[in-house]
Formats: structure tokens, C-alpha cells, sequence
């Protein structure tokens, strides 16, 4: 598959620095395709490690390692690393170690291949995967028709103050950024996920001035939940994504908290309203999400903002009433007022 | 009172990533929260004893007592996102600005305060009452004598 979605900024002609992506590349596209296996076996071990903590050692390794990078091969180092880690830490069990073994000679056999482009041709492969999904099982709630894969731009990170993904209204393309830190491996474990995200929360909405609030809680749950109900993936492969998915945010939270980017606020003023509505009534959490997406650049979206934030905290009765059947964010609010309870 | 409100944001830490979640080890929520394991298994067990959890036990090849990976069912789920959703509207109710809500990593003293403009506060408060429940400030200072946070889910 020729890889014509993604191209990699300058800084990439380093043979260090591309060398970068190819290990978490290489190490990424290893792990996943054992990932199942991996935490199946680590259940049925028992004990310590459990799965989400081997894969956090390779996290760990890998955004220390970073650094020092220099060519691909250096995906055996890190590798070397991680067991190292793993044990000094902890006694591994037997099924474990097995699945542990795989994961380590299918990276040797990728390395010493060296195939041409793979960094490109994985993300590449992710964004084609993120588009189809989001034209499945996301537009056609919406109204809205399937999209085709946006182009990718890859750029390298060292500092990690930036997002590890991000997107271009205008521009209509993909950033995916290649940090040292350890949410740079998760992203990687879930990268069609993440540009499923850039699509959805970045790309899709008509408006540029909806809130971080807005993008990055409600949009993003509408994301996690429609995944959660996907009949058309085994039961113990979705629970596996979920996971690695929900360590990712985590993750990535804890990150961008660190550094300032993010203000934890966002997270209490939306947190699981879009869950709560959606198992309160599809249809109107659908028609709300469809507001927000399709309101277009030269409307307000203030009153959207507003009337999330005083629906979040409302007990389940008052927030059916303002909710079901849906009539729009401007008679949501009216109503609200008129209950007496739009100061919240 | 310091440990009152520990005790407070531990439990919305929980929740939230026991909402998250949806599938976790007793381990997995306490590296997620940082709060303390004893903190966690009295969280787990009051969500058990509501019927709130279905439990797989995993098998070991360790000696000692087997895992076991809890899964929220869809009434636990329903009784946690209604819990947070309540400790968010006494965070409100106690904010003058609106702006930058806790995330009780170092929580607020959760007191709902008599204000002349009607809110959701006062909300559960006549709704409580109507329905012949405790208001919801006896339970956060219940909270002082007592770990349990149930009283303040009655409200609803």
C-alpha cells in the first residue's frame, strides 16, 4: 500500500530523528498484534505484572530511550530495556513470558527486514482504518456524508509540549506528533483512535470556536461510547482497546495537566454528560451531537457551551425534561430559565 | 476536616475512573487514582453489596489469594455518573466565579450554600425532602463520622 496519506516534516531527513519514528513504529505494530494474547496471558498468570502494567514498561523504556535513538535497529535496545525492567521487577509467569517471547521475535523479524517506509505505511494504514470507521459509525447519526482519509503531517516533538495529535480546519490535514514521552507508545498501541479523535473533534465540527471543553470531553466520549458498543469486534479485543485507550488518555491528561496545557476544569465541566444522555435517549444525544458538529462558523457557540455546563450537573428527571425530545441548545436554556435553574 | 475532604475527592477520583473503566483491578484503581488501596477495597465493597459489580476471579499460579477484575454493571454505571454528576453541582453551588471546577485532587469543602436564586442545589433539596430524604447536606456531614458515602447518593 503506498503510503500517500502521511508525509514527514523536514526535521525528518535526520537519520536520527526518522529513525525515532521507525522504532516506536516498529515496537508499536509488534505489540499490537499480540496485544489480545498479551492480556489474556497476563490474566491468566495471575499476579504482578498485569497487562497494563507491562505495557507501561515499555512506555517507560521507550520515551527514556527516545533520546538516544539513532537507527531502526535500535528497537532491540529499547527492547532489551523493557525485559530488563520487567525483570528485575517482577517474576513473569509462564504464559506470559510466552506471548512476551512472540512479541520480541516478531519485532526482530520487522527490524532486520528494514522494509522501506514503514513508519509511514503504518500511520498511514491507521488514518485510512480512522476514516472508514468514522464514515461507518459516527456520519450517518449526524447526517453528514463519508469522508476520505485526510493527508497526515508528521513533525517531531522533544520538548512534548505539544499535542500528540492534532488538526488543521483550514488546512484540512492531520498533525501527528512524535514526542519522548510515554503516551507517544500508547498513541501508538491505539493510533487509528487517535485519528478517529482528530477527525471527529477537529476536522468534522463547522465551527473553530467551539470550546476545548466541547472537543475534548463531549466529542471524545461520543467517540469511547460508540466504541464501547461496537457489535462488530470479539468481545475480548474491544476490552483490550478500551483499556489500552482509557490508560492513553490518562496518560496524555496527566501529561498536558503537568505542563500547563490543559486546565483540569474542562474534565468536571462536561465529564459523562454526553454518556449520561446518550443511555438516557439515543435519539436526543444524537440530534445534540449533530448541533454541535454541524453548527456552522458564523454562529454562536456560545449558547452550546453554556447549556452543557448547566446540564452536567443536573440530577437524572430535570435533565430528561430539558432533554427529551430534543428541541435545540436555545430552547434548552429557555427552559431551563424558565425551571428557574440557568445560573448553574 | 482535612481528612473529610480527602475522604471526598477519593471517592470522585474513584468513580470517575471506575466510570472510565468499566472493567478494573483493585490495582488498576489505585495506579489511576493514587488513593489508597484500603480507601479503594471499602469502594468496591459498598458497590458490591448495591449489586453495582459482577466479579471474575483470576486464576494464579502465585500462591495467596487469587485476583479479581471487577465489572461495573449498567446500574453501577447509572449510580456513579449520577453520584459525580451530584458532587459537580455542590462544587457549583459553592463556586462565586463559575469558572475552573475542582477535580478533588485537593477537594474543595463540599457545602451547599442558601442562595436567593434558585439552583439545582435547592433542587435536590425540595426533591429530597418531597420524597422524604435526608437533605443533601446531612450527608456530607455524615461524611465526618462515618466513611460511607451513601447518604449523599440518597438525594437522588
Amino acid at each position: 500500500m503506498n503510503p500517500n496519506t502521511v508525509s514527514l516534516e523536514d526535521s525528518f531527513g535526520s537519520s536520527s530523528v526518522y529513525a525515532k519514528l521507525s522504532v516506536l513504529t516498529l515496537i508499536a505494530a509488534a505489540f499490537r498484534s499480540h496485544l489480545t494474547d498479551l492480556m489474556a496471558a497476563a490474566d491468566r498468570d495471575g499476579g504482578l505484572p498485569d497487562g497494563p502494567q507491562i505495557l507501561d514498561a515499555m512506555a517507560e523504556a521507550l520515551s527514556s530511550q527516545m533520546g538516544a535513538i539513532r537507527e531502526p535497529s535500535a528497537a532491540l535496545v529499547v527492547w532489551d530495556q523493557f525485559r530488563g525492567r520487567l525483570t528485575v521487577a517482577w517474576t513473569l509467569g509462564t504464559t506470559t513470558t510466552q506471548v512476551i517471547d512472540r512479541i520480541e521475535q516478531d519485532l526482530t523479524t520487522r527490524t532486520n527486514a528494514t522494509a522501506p517506509q514503514f513508519a509511514e505505511r503504518f500511520l498511514h494504514e491507521a488514518n485510512v482504518r480512522a476514516a472508514e470507521w468514522i464514515s461507518q459509525y459516527i456520519l450517518p447519526n449526524l447526517g453528514r456524508p463519508a469522508i476520505t482519509p485526510a493527508p497526515v503531517r508528521v513533525t517531531w516533538d522533544q520538548k512534548a509540549e505539544s499535542y500528540c495529535a492534532s488538526a488543521s480546519r483550514l488546512t484540512g490535514t492531520i498533525g501527528w506528533t512524535l514526542q519522548p514521552s510515554k503516551h507517544s507508545f500508547y498513541a501508538g498501541l491505539v493510533a487509528e483512535r487517535v485519528l478517529e479523535h482528530e477527525y471527529l473533534s477537529h476536522l468534522l465540527p463547522g465551527n473553530l470556536k467551539l470550546s476545548k471543553g466541547i472537543r475534548e470531553v463531549w466529542l471524545m466520549e461520543t467517540l469511547e461510547e460508540e466504541h464501547r458498543n461496537d457489535q462488530y469486534i470479539a468481545l475480548h479485543r474491544k476490552q483490550v482497546l478500551l483499556t489500552v485507550w482509557t490508560w492513553f488518555r490518562m496518560e496524555l491528561e496527566n501529561h498536558f495537566i503537568r505542563k500547563g496545557v490543559l486546565e483540569r476544569g474542562i474534565f468536571t465541566r462536561f465529564e459523562d454528560l454526553a454518556i449520561r444522555i446518550r443511555r438516557r435517549s439515543l435519539s436526543s444525544f444524537w440530534q445534540m451531537t449533530g448541533d454541535i458538529i454541524n453548527l456552522s462558523a458564523h454562529q454562536d457557540p456560545a449558547p452550546i457551551e453554556r447549556a452543557l455546563k448547566m446540564l452536567r450537573p443536573l440530577p437524572d428527571e430535570i435533565l430528561d425534561a430539558l432533554t427529551i425530545p430534543w428541541t435545540g441548545f436555545a430552547p434548552c436554556l429557555e427552559n431551563a430559565r424558565m425551571m428557574g435553574i440557568d445560573k448553574m | 476536616m482535612q481528612a473529610v475532604e480527602r475522604k471526598f475527592g477519593q471517592q470522585f477520583l474513584l468513580a470517575r475512573a471506575a466510570t472510565r473503566f468499566r472493567r478494573f483491578t483493585i490495582n488498576e484503581l489505585h495506579r489511576a487514582t493514587e488513593v489508597p488501596e484500603n480507601t479503594i477495597y471499602s469502594f468496591v465493597a459498598r458497590l458490591h453489596r448495591r449489586g453495582d459489580l459482577e466479579t471474575e476471579e483470576l486464576s494464579s499460579v502465585h500462591p495467596g489469594r487469587p485476583r479479581k477484575r471487577y465489572l461495573l454493571t449498567e446500574s453501577g454505571l447509572d449510580y456513579l455518573l449520577r453520584r459525580n454528576a451530584l458532587v459537580i453541582s455542590l462544587a457549583q453551588g459553592e463556586q462565586v466565579s463559575g469558572t475552573a471546577p475542582i477535580v478533588p485532587t485537593t477537594p474543595a469543602i463540599i457545602t451547599p450554600q442558601v442562595q436567593s436564586t434558585p439552583n439545582v442545589a435547592t433542587w435536590y433539596s425540595s426533591a429530597a425532602a418531597g420524597a422524604g430524604q435526608p437533605s443533601p447536606a446531612r450527608p456530607v456531614a455524615r461524611e465526618q463520622d462515618d466513611e460511607s458515602d451513601e447518604g449523599l447518593v440518597a438525594a437522588y
